[in-house]
Parts: structure tokens; C-alpha cells; sequence
């Protein structure tokens, strides 16, 4: 071998040996955390949030309120961001704000609330009094929450915005309801955000709104993505297809939430529990891989098999 | 508005977990405490005055009676429930009426009035009111709850509306009869209602 030949070779070699150090000793590639676009901001938010509904409705009982503080501790372990609540959940907004200042309002917490009311005055104080049980000044996003008095909390809230106490103006209907009304509202009102009933069983919110909502950047949170558990007891003891985790899914959590974040509409989805165990299996949604259009369909004709 | 109507589910009017009603009750029952004794002890009170027919027996059984839905109301309802449950505010109200108008229908005007019933108004009332009074508790035991989950007559809504609707079984027909029941008929329904939205 030349001198050049012998050079070039132990190059070589040396430059493979380090190469495969590295691969050896390298930390594991973490699974990307999922973000969709909030379109009026262009601000990316973790396509996986949670809800409140019932499960933070605790009242004052210390050893439960420790509980939920434990649930939030693994959302936000795993980057979690929007936290929905709501006036009308009863204490869940105090039991967050319990929780939150135990962690230190973590700085990827998207606070998400509702005025309830019809009355406008009343409106006022129920968003000084989500300030107070949050233990927030400025929330990221505020709700008119069924669309009740609308005409007057929209007025309100933009006007928060425009004063910089907002950043984001919303408004939410559940279960497949007012979607008429509501779908006047996105072509009229500059919205950021509505929240709707999305799910895989539950899709009707695909014929117009989800289009539209697209077409306007309007931000679309899915609620009841398990349709208030039911979808989650009814398939629980049913096997997930074979091809689940050429999806990304390990479990049906993963599957029902993937399905509903991959619609290119939908910029997150927001489950409700009240155990650690849950939120980890939740959470999991929100990494990896999203299923296409054609995976889409076959998760749909999968789950009506059933 | 009849079609958003059908879209609701009954476990969407209920607005906690069974989990946190529990821990509610629990809770409830250890601030309470001796409470439950007085209560109890109200409730064989009842008995005797029942049974007999003159007039001051009959507006002491309104009086104690207004005695326990106020309680209900004002300590349950008001500060207890409504901390994980808002309607609890207006079950309040309702048992707050229904302690006037024992008040007023029954200790002011003396217009409930107790009288010897036939064996069946006499078993199924009496009947009523015993096993919310005193069966409560070893019922809920043996279907595994704790005692300190269980809300008793007196104490809380659901016994107490039952027992009274087992005592004005037992009193005489007219409209102040009717009127009492109506509240606790009611409170029957909520509580069915919860209940179910609950399970």
C-alpha cells in the first residue's frame, strides 16, 4: 500500500470508529412533540390539551385537589399546553388554580376559559373571577361558552384584546349543537378560536364547519373527543387493529385523539381525566407520526367493525 | 330548541363524579358531628308524636320537620353542595320553602293534623319513615359503603324528604298536605335524576 493509500485508509477507519461512537453512545432521538399553527398568530400549540368537565370538579377536598395537581404535574412532564375550562364546572377552576401555583405556572400553560352567562354585567365578573381562581391577570384564550350572550361578551372580550388583557377571542358549542348559529358566527366575527364536538363518532362538525373554520383561520379545539367516555368503554376491551402502530397508536387513547388532531383543521384536541395513568396514555397522542387521509379512513371503517 | 333538548344526556346535567360527591359527604359528616345523634334522636321523637291525635303533637312534628329541612337547606345545600354542584344553591331555596310552609301550614296554622289511618296508609307511611330514619344506615352497609358516606335523615336531603313523605302519609287529607309534599316529591325526582347521571 503507497503512503497516500495508508493514509487515506487510516483516515477513513478513524472517521468510521468516531461515527460509530456516536451512534452507540448518542442519547436516543426523542419523538417530536406535536404542534399545530394557531393561524391569527402563527404560534404553534401542542395538538394535545386537556378538559375539566367534571373530573376537576373536586371542590375543597384537599387529598382530591392534590390529586388533580398530580394530573397536571404529568400534562405539563409531557410539554402539555391548553388547559379548557369554565365558570360553569363548578370548582374546577379554583382546583386548577391550586394546582398551578404548586407547580409554579409552568411556561407551557395555554389558559383557556368561558364567560357563562347571558347577562353582560354578570359576564364581567365571572372574568375577574376566572382571574382570581386561576390566579392569572392574562388569559391566553377566553370563550363565550354556548354561544349564550354572545352579542355582548364578544364585544367585551375583543375589547380585552385590543388592550392587550387577551390574546385570544373564542367560542364553544358541545354535543353537535347551534352548529347553524355558529357557523354564522365564524363568517361574521373575527374569531380565533371555536371549540366543537369532534370525535370519531361525532363527525358532523366535518360537513361545514371544519372547512369553513380553515378557510377563515379560525383555530378549532375538539371537545368530548371520547364522547364523554363512552367511546373509550365501549372499546376498551376491543383488540387495536394490527397495523396501530404503523399510526403511532399504542393504545386507544392514542388512536381516537391521533384521529381527530390529523384532520388538518383541527388545532387540538382536549381530554378530560382525573388520573395520572390517563393523561400519560392522553399525552402519548401528541408525538410521533399523524395518520393520513387514507389511514384516516381505514381507522373509521375499523372502529364501525367493531 | 326541542332538538338541543334530545342532544343532552342525563349524565350531562351532572356536573361532578361519584368520587368527589363521596369525598363531599364525607367530609360533611365529620364537621357535623354529633349532629347525626341529634338528628336521630329527633327522628324516634317523631314516632310517639305521630301516633297521637291532638293538635300541639301535631304542630311539634311541623316544627321539628321545619326544623330539619332548614338545616338541609341552609348547611347541605348552601355551603356543603354547592361547592361542586350550583343548582345546590336553588335545591337550597327549595328546602328552605318547604321549611316555611311547615312553619306557616303547619306550626302557625295547625293545618296538618295526624289521624288513625287503615293498615296500609299506616304500614306504607310509617314504613317509609322508619327505614329512612333508622334503616339508612345499615342498608348502605351492607351494600358496602362506609358510614361515613351516608347522608342521614335530618342530616341530609334525600332521607329526609323520603321520611317526611312517610310521615304526611300519615296525616290527615286537605291541601296543606298536598302542598307539603310537593317539595319533597320533587327533591325525590333530583335526587333520581343525580343519581342515574352519576352511575
Amino acid at each position: 500500500m503507497s503512503g497516500i493509500d495508508r493514509r487515506y485508509f487510516l483516515k477513513v477507519l478513524a472517521l468510521s470508529a468516531a461515527g460509530l461512537s456516536v451512534r452507540l453512545f448518542a442519547e436516543p432521538q426523542k419523538e417530536k412533540r406535536l404542534t399545530k399553527k394557531i393561524p391569527s398568530s402563527g404560534a404553534q400549540l401542542p395538538v394535545i390539551g386537556m378538559g375539566t368537565w367534571i373530573t376537576f370538579n373536586v371542590g375543597e377536598n384537599q387529598k382530591l385537589r392534590d390529586a388533580r395537581t398530580d394530573v397536571l404535574r404529568e400534562f405539563f412532564n409531557h410539554g402539555g399546553g391548553m388547559i379548557d375550562s369554565s365558570p360553569m364546572y363548578d370548582s374546577s377552576e379554583a382546583v386548577i388554580g391550586y394546582g398551578l401555583s404548586k407547580l409554579n405556572y409552568p411556561k407551557t400553560l395555554f389558559s383557556a376559559t368561558k364567560v357563562w352567562t347571558s347577562s353582560a354585567s354578570e359576564g364581567l365578573k365571572q372574568i375577574k373571577d376566572s382571574q382570581r381562581l386561576w390566579g392569572i391577570k392574562k388569559f391566553d384564550l377566553f370563550q363565550v361558552h354556548n354561544l349564550e350572550g354572545w352579542q355582548e361578551h364578544l364585544k367585551t372580550l375583543f375589547k380585552m384584546k385590543e388592550k392587550g388583557e387577551l390574546k385570544y377571542v373564542g367560542v364553544t358549542t358541545s354535543h353537535g349543537r347551534r352548529h347553524d348559529e355558529l357557523e354564522k358566527l365564524m363568517r361574521n366575527q373575527p374569531l380565533d378560536f371555536v371549540q366543537l364536538t369532534y370525535n370519531m363518532v361525532d363527525r358532523s362538525a366535518e360537513q361545514r364547519l371544519l372547512g369553513l373554520a380553515t378557510e377563515r383561520g379560525i383555530a378549532v379545539i375538539a371537545n368530548r373527543p371520547f364522547d364523554g367516555g363512552d367511546l373509550i368503554d365501549r372499546l376498551k376491551e376491543k383488540p387495536l387493529p394490527p397495523w396501530a402502530s404503523e399510526i403511532g397508536c399504542a393504545n386507544w387513547p392514542e388512536f381516537l385523539l391521533k384521529f381527530i388532531v390529523s384532520h388538518p383543521a383541527i388545532t387540538c384536541a382536549i381530554p378530560a381525566t382525573s388520573k395520572v395513568a390517563h393523561m400519560k396514555e392522553n399525552m402519548g397522542a401528541g408525538l410521533g407520526k399523524l395518520p393520513d387521509s387514507s389511514a384516516r379512513d381505514r381507522m373509521v371503517k375499523y372502529v364501525a367493525g367493531l | 330548541m326541542i332538538e338541543h333538548l334530545s342532544t343532552y344526556r342525563i349524565s350531562d346535567l351532572v356536573p361532578f363524579s361519584r368520587e368527589a360527591f363521596t369525598s363531599l359527604v364525607e367530609s360533611y359528616n365529620q364537621d357535623i358531628w354529633p349532629f347525626q345523634i341529634v338528628a336521630l334522636l329527633l327522628a324516634a321523637a317523631l314516632i310517639p308524636l305521630v301516633r297521637r291525635s291532638d293538635a300541639a303533637s301535631a304542630r311539634l312534628v311541623s316544627g321539628m320537620l321545619a326544623i330539619t329541612w332548614l338545616w338541609v337547606g341552609l348547611v347541605f345545600h348552601w355551603k356543603y353542595f354547592s361547592t361542586i354542584n350550583w343548582p345546590a344553591k336553588y335545591f337550597a331555596g327549595l328546602f328552605v320553602f318547604e321549611a316555611i310552609l311547615f312553619l306557616l301550614l303547619g306550626v302557625i296554622g295547625g293545618n296538618v293534623r295526624f289521624e288513625a289511618k287503615g293498615r296500609w296508609t299506616q304500614l306504607l307511611g310509617l314504613g317509609l319513615f322508619l327505614t329512612s330514619a333508622f334503616l339508612y344506615l345499615p342498608l348502605a352497609l351492607l351494600l358496602g359503603q362506609r358510614s361515613s358516606e351516608v347522608l342521614l335523615f335530618g342530616c341530609g336531603p334525600s332521607p329526609t324528604a323520603l321520611g317526611t313523605i312517610g310521615i304526611l302519609l300519615l296525616a290527615q287529607r286537605g291541601m296543606a298536605r298536598v302542598l307539603l309534599w310537593l317539595p319533597a316529591a320533587l327533591w325525590c325526582l333530583v335526587a333520581l335524576i343525580t343519581c342515574y347521571g352519576m352511575s
